[in-house]
């Protein structure tokens, strides 16, 4: 059996195709790699660069969140939406730019201008990499996943399933079997308040393009805002540092103003509950920990 | 049936050849009129999309030719190095301020020294006439060292130490494209 990929414009046809065992394609830049690796099976894919249901980027008004009584606002991005796209659609937006700033941020990073043309959100997604650099940014904002597919009457079915749920494991996902990723619904009132600070920063070997050895976003803010801190790399899965989260709530919540206030020992501690760096062919589990406490540190004595 | 353009000419690949790389079909493409020349210079460096040797537009949108599958190439068109600096000789664009530009990188590069082995060159000048598109649309008339570095970051060069790549693209960039034309309103009279 050979590598084949075929083409399809509609929505319904890829539906089909991926019941039958395709394997879904779209910017292929993670895909053509291990492909160059030989780590694939020969297998035959679907195009899904043609399909429209997966294109475009909205504001949509909706119910999504079944806890909420009345619909909301949200961003759909449709999951071939390119870095590049998304980088264009929030620099033409000064508000939507300044609620979002991560995600423009992530875009410009997750690697060359020429990758940033090609690869896709929803690819960096479902191919669930624990070093992949869209997802830190993702899980500052309340992101909900919209995942499509062909039930056995032949109808399409759509569900949504909420953002910090669906990664499970290494490389595994909520999603099912022939189901593909449609679009991201992210809550328009998550976005940045004026007065919060963010912070995404990726380390690696080459400023332009690298797989991280760590990748790490958070934001903070005044009041009732909650601190946000993601990393990646440091885990099978994309991690909340809820422990690390939880520390620096505590010291605002004794009224302490700097956060200088938090001692080494205690952020080391909390973030070893919430990490669990590995040794890998790009760096050691021990350098990993340490930039992460770095970077953490960092992100705290510049709010 | 895939059919897409490529520096003009139209290129078919059969459905069942889909997943071959762009980068080979360009390369394995015959010159129109030219017997048993093909568009090689687009150049395979690594083949995972980390060097830019395989650097080729997309309806203008600057990508790795190593990472897609002819495929998705249908209906679109896609201009490697030979599309974007025409054959210097080229009667048809003598005088034009198309010309001018095309020159523009080429005659750059040589006069600034911005190619030493060749094999990264033609994705540097992919890249830079992608830069220069860019600039162009958004009426620039400034570039920065910085912006040129930002740019041609996916480009990797063993041999220059980029700062002669770099001085290359400025050059263009102050010398044709804000003074094309002027350069040929002279030539009229």
């Amino acid at each position: 059996m050979e590598f084949k990929i075929l083409a399809s414009n509609n929505l319904k046809e890829c539906l089909s195709l991926l019941k039958e065992g395709c394997k879904p394609f779209a910017g292929g830049t993670d895909l053509m790699v291990q492909l160059e690796r030989g780590v694939l099976k020969p297998q035959t894919f679907v195009n899904l660069l043609n399909i429209p249901e997966f294109h475009g980027i909205q504001v949509v008004e909706r119910k999504i969140n079944p806890a909420e009584a009345n619909s909301e606002s949200y961003l759909r991005i449709g999951s071939a939406t390119t870095y590049s796209q998304l980088i264009q659609f929030l620099q033409a937006d000064a508000k939507l730019r300044q609620a979002f700033a991560p995600l423009m941020e992530a875009s410009f990073q997750v690697g060359t201008l020429a990758i940033q043309n090609r690869g896709t959100v929803g690819g960096n997604i479902m191919n669930a990499s624990p070093a992949a650099d869209f997802p830190p940014a993702l899980l500052l904002f309340d992101v909900w996943v919209e995942l499509t597919s062909f039930d056995e009457n032949h109808s399409t079915c759509s569900r949504i399933v909420h953002y910090p749920e669906f990664h499970v494991d290494y490389r595994k996902t909520l999603a099912k079997n022939h189901e593909v990723l449609t679009a991201l619904w992210i809550r328009m009132d998550s976005g940045l308040r004026t007065n919060e600070k963010w912070y995404y920063e990726k380390v690696g070997t080459r400023a332009a393009q690298a797989i991280s050895k760590v990748c790490f976003a958070a934001r903070m803010g005044h009041g009732e805002i909650s601190p946000r801190l993601v990393m990646a790399s440091v885990a099978p899965i994309t991690k909340i540092l809820n422990h690390t989260q939880k520390l620096i709530k505590m010291h605002r919540e004794n009224g302490e103003i700097g956060y200088s206030r938090i001692s080494e020992v205690e952020l080391r501690n909390a973030l070893v509950e919430d990490i669990s760096p590995k040794t890998d062919i790009r760096s050691t589990a021990e350098y990993r920990f340490e930039v992460a406490f770095r970077l953490v540190k960092h992100f705290l004595s510049i709010y | 049936m895939i059919e897409f353009q490529l520096n003009g000419q139209k290129v078919k690949v059969e459905p069942e050849k889909g997943m071959t790389r762009l980068l080979d079909v360009i390369r394995k493409t015959p010159k129109k009129d030219k017997e048993n020349e093909f568009f090689t210079g687009t150049k395979e460096g690594c083949g995972e999309g980390e060097c830019g040797a395989c650097s080729v537009l997309v309806n203008g949108v600057l990508v790795n030719s190593c990472l897609i599958p002819v495929l998705q190439m249908d209906g679109q068109d896609v201009k490697s190095v030979e599309g974007i600096v025409p054959d210097l000789f080229e009667d048809t664009l003598r005088d034009s301020v198309e010309r001018i530009e095309a020159q523009g990188i080429v005659n750059s590069f040589l006069k600034k020294g911005g190619a030493q082995c060749g094999i990264c060159t033609p994705g540097m000048v992919v890249a830079t006439a992608a830069l220069l598109d860019k600039k162009k649309k958004l009426k620039e008339t400034t570039l920065s060292r910085d912006e040129i570095r930002q740019a041609l970051a996916g480009n990797l060069c063993r041999c220059t130490g980029y700062q002669k790549i770099i001085d290359s693209v400025k050059e263009c960039f102050d010398e044709y494209l804000v003074n094309a034309h002027r350069v040929v309103e002279k030539r009229v009279d």
